[in-house]
């Protein structure tokens, strides 16, 4: 008796495969202590060319629609209520200076190319939000934790995380279109319950959190997932967007179950979250790459100064010195996972084909500059003492 | 040890520091996993550290036990 039909086996084939490539991407990635997620990108955009992946392809997407919700859900579960809050009020102005700054330059960017609104909105998301994942991990290897500048760059994450709970449900609402009336009404409402829900898990995330504090990590695994999942299809059968309401579930975790989450969650977000960089470069159109290298180069290298300038004048204002400030303005210009989630929101809506080529070749680029110049920004202090 | 000084570092954990007598900075930064590092600042740079080691339980056991030996 065999319980696989000779379809699944062909689809375990495929995925075995995938993964394995996964793997030894990941393994590139930090063996040349750059983030991974150039990587995977290059990964997909190499296999898209190839197309190896018919039959799968499907079982891949979901994947992949998975990995956005983790890793939203990740980044709600990544700083408390609390957190946030504190932050808002110490960090204003430079995140205010950040998004004026980085927001505008993508936006005004898309609007030169010739592009609707719309993915031009997206590509001032994508330029606008830096990678946390990737920054939290430079500042790790390179023993910057304790350094005096980090607190503001970590602040500063934390206002560009708070920025994307209303970045987000604007943006779908944006991509649902239709008239400016209803597009208005959509906008409101998804802000509405947006703000809605954050204030509700002020209040009541940490009682909710501590009803879980005593459940079995299975336990544990399913009830978050469960929530997850249901809060996206929620929020995107509301059309506001399934990141949204992945992300509102992760701010309403807290204390020991966001602990416990981070750990339990994090290996399972890893894998899906490759799945998604690698088949956004699978879904992107390779044709259009070779168009969209130069400007997108001419994009990196005018938001990387936008980045350093903001990085290194929030680092000033929390009394670190030039060579802090200079660590600190570098180590900002790295942009990775949501940029490529508020690309693949185009891509998916099919707004404007060169969008996901811009942004894929965006992040390339500044996920290997922004980790590069940061390491000889280190360096080139080091070496006057 | 009146004027060790809080930072919250937000994500990450907290980090506390204080100067010696002898001028020189010395800090602990504490992961939410509960990882510990001990750090010690550059004179020349000092928002930044030339000494970060991570410490298990038993190794600052060990630590206080060279310092004070009975």
């Amino acid at each position: 008796m065999t319980l696989l039909a000779a379809a699944d086996a062909a689809v375990f084939l495929e995925l075995g495969g995938l993964l394995l490539v996964l793997a030894v991407l990941a393994w590139a990635g930090t063996r040349f202590e750059v983030s991974t997620i150039p990587f995977y990108l290059l990964g997909g955009i190499v296999a898209g060319i190839i197309d190896p992946f018919a039959p799968s392809e499907e079982l891949i997407e979901v994947g992949a629609d998975i990995g956005i919700v983790l890793l939203l859900f990740m980044l709600g579960v990544e700083y408390s209520a609390e957190e946030l809050r504190d932050n808002l009020r110490l960090s204003l102005p430079a995140g205010a200076l950040d998004a004026a700054l980085n927001f505008s330059l993508g936006l005004a960017a898309g609007l030169l190319l010739g592009w609707g609104f719309t993915a031009a909105f997206l590509l001032g998301g994508a330029t606008y939000i830096s990678s946390s994942g990737v920054i939290a991990k430079v500042l790790d290897d390179l023993g910057r934790i304790g350094n005096r500048e980090t607190p503001s760059v970590l602040s500063l994450l934390v206002i560009e995380d708070l920025a994307m709970a209303a970045y987000l449900p604007v943006a779908s609402a944006l991509l649902v279109g239709g008239a400016l009336v209803e597009a208005v009404r959509t906008v409101a409402i998804a802000l509405g319950a947006a703000t809605l829900f954050l204030v509700l898990a002020l209040r009541y995330g940490s009682r909710a959190s501590r009803l879980l504090r005593n459940a079995s990590d299975e336990v544990l695994v399913l009830v978050l997932l469960g929530a997850v999942l249901l809060a996206s299809g929620a929020a995107e059968e509301a059309q506001v967007s399934a990141g949204v309401g992945a992300f509102l579930v992760g701010i309403a975790v807290s204390g020991s179950v966001a602990e416990r989450a981070r750990t339990l969650i994090t290996p399972l977000r890893d894998l899906f979250a490759a799945t998604f960089f690698v088949f956004f470069g699978l879904s992107i159109d390779s044709g259009e790459l070779p168009a969209v290298l130069l400007p997108a180069l001419a994009l990196a290298l005018a938001s990387g100064a936008a980045k350093h300038l903001t990085g290194s004048w929030a680092a000033r204002r929390a009394g670190a010195g030039r060579a802090g400030a200079a660590r600190a303005g570098t180590v900002f210009i790295a942009h990775g996972e949501f940029s490529i989630v508020i690309a693949g929101l185009g891509v998916a809506a099919g707004v404007e084909p060169a969008l996901g080529p811009m942004v894929a070749a965006y992040v390339l680029i500044t996920a290997i500059a922004g980790a590069v110049l940061t390491r000889v920004a280190g360096r080139v202090r080091a070496a006057v003492p | 040890m009146s004027d060790v000084e809080r930072t919250k570092l937000p994500g990450v954990g907290d980090r506390r520091d204080f100067v010696t007598q002898a001028g020189e900075r010395i800090g602990v930064v504490t992961h939410r996993d509960g990882r510990r590092e001990l750090l010690v600042y550059r004179r020349e740079d000092p928002d930044s550290c030339y000494v970060v080691a991570e410490l298990s339980d038993d190794d600052v056991r060990h630590l206080v036990e060279l310092f004070d030996p009975s």
